[in-house]
């Protein structure tokens, strides 16, 4: 006998929630995920650090494990995103900064990180800035390019302030405090600047050798963002892949180590779009292009926080790769020699951190001794 | 100035003769095949061979912004994450659809191949000022994720005939609606290029009417949570399903009864399955409410490109900052048409089929409503519509120009403007040419700043305006009202 339409419609609906509901098994029930597992054991003998690690993998997977010494333990991680929807962002800046917060949220729960991560306003945040909490060890990240003239303006530098008391600012834009924003004002001709805004964080060297921005209103002859494809040694062991920057505020790379920071970013040319920079007691990580590939970004920026290197100057050690086919299990031993400062650094930590360095995948886990 | 003296002003033109001859050449094949396959229709399997056919050549190196979304959330729950590790605003099923699909393509791939890095890519369009993604789909990715679209744009097709075959239509008329379907630029575009996975809770919805005539009550409500359950738009007809379910059945209280509460239960069921844990509906709750708080509600697509417009992009900044009350006078708006739409349908209904013309103007207007309810309008959202206006067309002899324009405006659009030619076919390195056209074209960067808010309204106002007519159409005129006794 024929089936009926109507019974066909019914299975076909019938099929396909069985394979969303399989789909969610997967997802949402706890231990049917397929994650790597990590499993490190470290030893230490004199100045030597034993490395023995297992990785296994449901898919095929590639990872890099990078060992890192870090002088005074990991502060705990909180972070101030500031996001405010009257602020239009900076040039070439999507929307996406503003999703940016939920994504580093997200995958912090998957690494399982105790982040504490709180979205603040333009008002919020200088308040938060003026407030009574020390700055040592707190991250404010800024990726709207564009500062909220709340915290900075002409004659006033809260944030600079901040950051010079010890705090820790990412920034992902252009200048930094080349301009100053009220509600609903867009970067343009008209924008308010602040002179010598931005040498209340850098020196104008780092800049030597970009090119200049071109003159208002006209048709820039340059390109308005500049792509650097080259990885170095340093971003490929902490998985930042952020390459992008705006021609007039290429890093100097030579500059960036005269100014005693280190270069974390990759390079196009003797600069480099990404570096962390000393300013008073605090930091400053200036990624000097737009946000616009946040979605890696998220992970750059939380192998960043999660290693201690951006709060607590770590250092990286060795980096090695580690490629895991589907379902198998890949098992190492190294021995990573300890930096002579070990010694004298008794709160030190030795480090090794494991993430995926395929695109996309969230996944990280760091062990230390 | 009449036809004969445009045309003699053209050809007197450089070359107008010569562009002339070639329109009426090209017009003579266009008729000459249309008698042709008057007289000698393609066969079912014809139609099916060269759907497959055209989507199965586009899929592999074509995408869209979305499908590197889709991408990414498949990537990040491939390599363990939850369906919502990576920020997306749709339901949890579609999550789980995009698992389903990376989970089956990591049997034969390495999930790094799913999406590729793209050196070329990143440095013109970085060289163009258009910060567009450095990394596409590769070929094996971007055909899993468009094949099962192609599923349910077959299956679609099959209903629609079924439909139509269904009110008495003849063996031509239902294949001529499957091919009006299943060959539609619109869907070929959205499913084959574009990969937007709207045709799947178009089936749902189609499907949940369909059993719902069919008094399979609680399989319609099943069908109807799961288009819920991969995009929110199928909740909105929940008035006008709920006012079809109540004629249909108010003669006798223990049916409407019984039927309403097997739909209920279908559909509960179903969402609640899909939907908890309660954790999940929380972080989705906030997903999809974030959008609407976050002021990127006017970002320049559909119905709000003019803001691109010299001139009104100062008003950007103020619909940014008043975000919040526009809305609610929008949502406000939806609401009042989706229950006029539903008032008319249940004033004017005079036999038991939602297929009737009361009935599909009704749908129509439920349509618009959902699109008022969104912060803009993109051309995969005629997906929604398409179906109703086709059977209007097929059925009853309304709405064609509305079906055509819905067939060609929005693929021309999608095509030629939504971030430019390079955006779509945007194949990987080996095949990125510089001196390909849309290379060329997309150098032009001055060509699309303009034309995206130009173009954009000429897609969607003339639709738009189709679609209040029909609206207005639906509902009962004023002196009709009167007339009636109270």
């Amino acid at each position: 006998m024929r089936m009926s339409w109507p019974r066909r419609i019914e299975i076909v609906t019938l099929l396909t929630l069985a394979v969303l509901l399989v789909s969610e098994v997967t997802l949402t029930v706890p231990g049917a995920s397929d994650a790597p597992t990590v499993s490190v054991s470290l030893g230490r003998s004199g100045g030597v650090e034993q490395v023995s690690s297992t990785i296994s993998a449901s898919v095929t997977t590639d990872f890099v494990q990078t060992s890192l010494w870090v002088p005074a333990g990991i502060p705990a991680l909180s972070v101030h995103y500031y996001y405010d929807v009257a602020y239009p962002p900076g040039p070439y800046a999507s929307d996406d900064w503003s999703a940016m917060a939920a994504h580093l949220r997200n995958v912090a729960e998957v690494r399982g990180l105790a982040l504490s991560l709180e979205v603040d306003n333009a008002t919020q945040l200088a308040n938060y800035l003026s407030g009574p909490t020390s700055p040592d060890g707190q991250v404010v990240i800024i990726a709207s390019g564009v500062l909220p003239y709340t915290v900075f303006h002409q004659g006033f530098s809260l944030l600079s302030n901040w950051v010079k008391r010890g705090g820790t600012l990412v920034w992902i834009g252009p200048l930094i405090g080349a301009y100053a924003l009220t509600p609903g004002e867009t970067v343009g001709c008209h924008t308010t600047v602040v002179a010598n805004g931005t040498q209340q964080f850098v020196n104008l060297s780092l800049f030597q050798g970009s090119i200049p921005a071109g003159a208002c209103n006209a048709k820039p002859a340059i390109p308005p963002v500049i792509a650097f494809l080259n990885a170095t040694s340093l971003s490929a062991a902490l998985g930042d892949t952020f390459r992008l920057s705006y021609p007039g505020t290429m890093l100097n790379d030579k500059s960036v180590m005269a100014a005693g920071g280190t270069d974390l970013g990759n390079h196009f040319e003797g600069f480099t779009d990404a570096a962390l920079l000393p300013l008073g007691l605090g930091r400053l990580l200036y990624f000097s292009g737009p946000p616009s590939e946040s979605d890696s970004m998220v992970m750059s920026i939380l192998n960043l926080l999660q290693t201690g290197v951006i709060t607590a100057s770590a250092t990286v050690l060795e980096s090695q790769s580690v490629h895991v086919s589907a379902g198998q299990t890949q098992r190492s031993q190294t021995s990573v020699p300890l930096p002579s400062a070990a010694a004298s650094e008794p709160a030190g930590e030795f480090c090794v951190l494991t993430f995926v360095s395929d695109y996309m995948s969230p996944f990280a886990s760091q062990t230390c001794d | 100035m009449d036809i004969d003296g445009l045309l003699s002003r053209v050809r007197e033109l450089p070359g107008g003769a010569w562009v002339l001859r070639a329109g009426s050449k090209g017009l003579q094949r266009c008729r000459s095949t249309a008698r042709a396959l008057r007289e000698n229709p393609p066969s079912w399997w014809q139609i099916l061979a060269l759907g497959l056919f055209v989507r199965f050549l586009l899929a592999p190196y074509s995408m869209q912004a979305d499908l590197l979304v889709d991408g990414r959330a498949t990537l990040t729950m491939v390599y363990g994450g939850g369906p919502y590790t990576y920020p997306i605003i749709y339901p949890p099923g579609f999550s789980y659809l995009l698992n389903a699909e990376g989970r089956a393509l990591a049997f034969l791939y390495a999930p790094s191949t799913f999406l590729a890095p793209n050196s070329v890519l990143l440095t013109r369009h970085a060289w163009l000022g258009f910060i567009q993604p450095s990394y596409v789909p590769g070929p094996g990715y971007a055909i899993a994720e468009k094949a099962p679209l192609f599923l349910f744009d077959l299956l679609t097709g099959i209903l629609l005939s079924v439909i139509v075959k269904e009110r008495g239509a003849s063996e031509e008329t239902s294949r001529l609606v499957f091919a009006l379907w299943f060959l539609n630029p619109l869907t070929i575009v959205e499913s084959s290029l574009h990969g937007a996975f709207d045709t799947i809770p178009t089936f749902f919805l189609l499907a949940t009417l369909y059993l719902l005539l069919h008094d399979r009550s609680l399989m319609a409500g099943v069908a109807l949570a799961l288009g819920t359950a991969l995009k929110i738009f199928p909740a909105v007809f929940i008035p006008l399903l709920l006012a079809f379910v109540v004629l249909r059945y108010r003669a006798s209280i223990k049916r409407l009864g019984f039927h309403l509460g097997s739909a209920a239960a279908g559909l509960a069921a179903t969402l609640l399955v899909l939907f908890l844990p309660a954790d999940l509906l929380v972080v989705y709750l906030g997903q999809f409410t974030y959008l609407a708080s976050s002021g990127s509600a006017f970002g320049g697509f559909g119905i709000w490109s003019p803001l691109s417009l010299p001139y009104a992009v100062s008003l950007s900044p103020w619909l940014r900052a008043h975000n919040g009350p526009v809305s609610i006078v929008l949502d406000v708006a939806a609401v009042l048409i989706l229950l006029l739409g539903t008032w008319a349908y249940v004033r004017r209904q005079s036999e038991n089929d939602l297929f009737g013309k009361a009935g599909l103007l009704a749908m129509v207007s439920t349509v618009f409503a959902a699109f008022v309810l969104q912060p803009y309008v993109q051309p995969q959202y005629m997906v929604w519509l398409l179906p109703f206006v086709l059977l209007l067309g097929v059925l009853h002899g309304a709405a064609k120009p509305l079906f055509w324009a819905i067939s060609t405006l929005p693929p021309i659009y999608l095509v030629s403007v939504l971030g430019g030619p390079g955006y779509y076919f945007e194949p990987l390195p080996i095949l990125t040419s510089f001196g390909s056209l849309p290379a060329q074209l997309a150098s032009a960067n001055w060509f699309y700043s303009w034309s995206f808010p130009v173009l954009a309204p000429l897609t969607f106002i003339p639709v738009s305006v189709l679609l209040v007519h029909l609206t207005w159409k639906g509902l009962p005129r004023w002196s009709e009202l009167r007339r009636r006794p109270a």
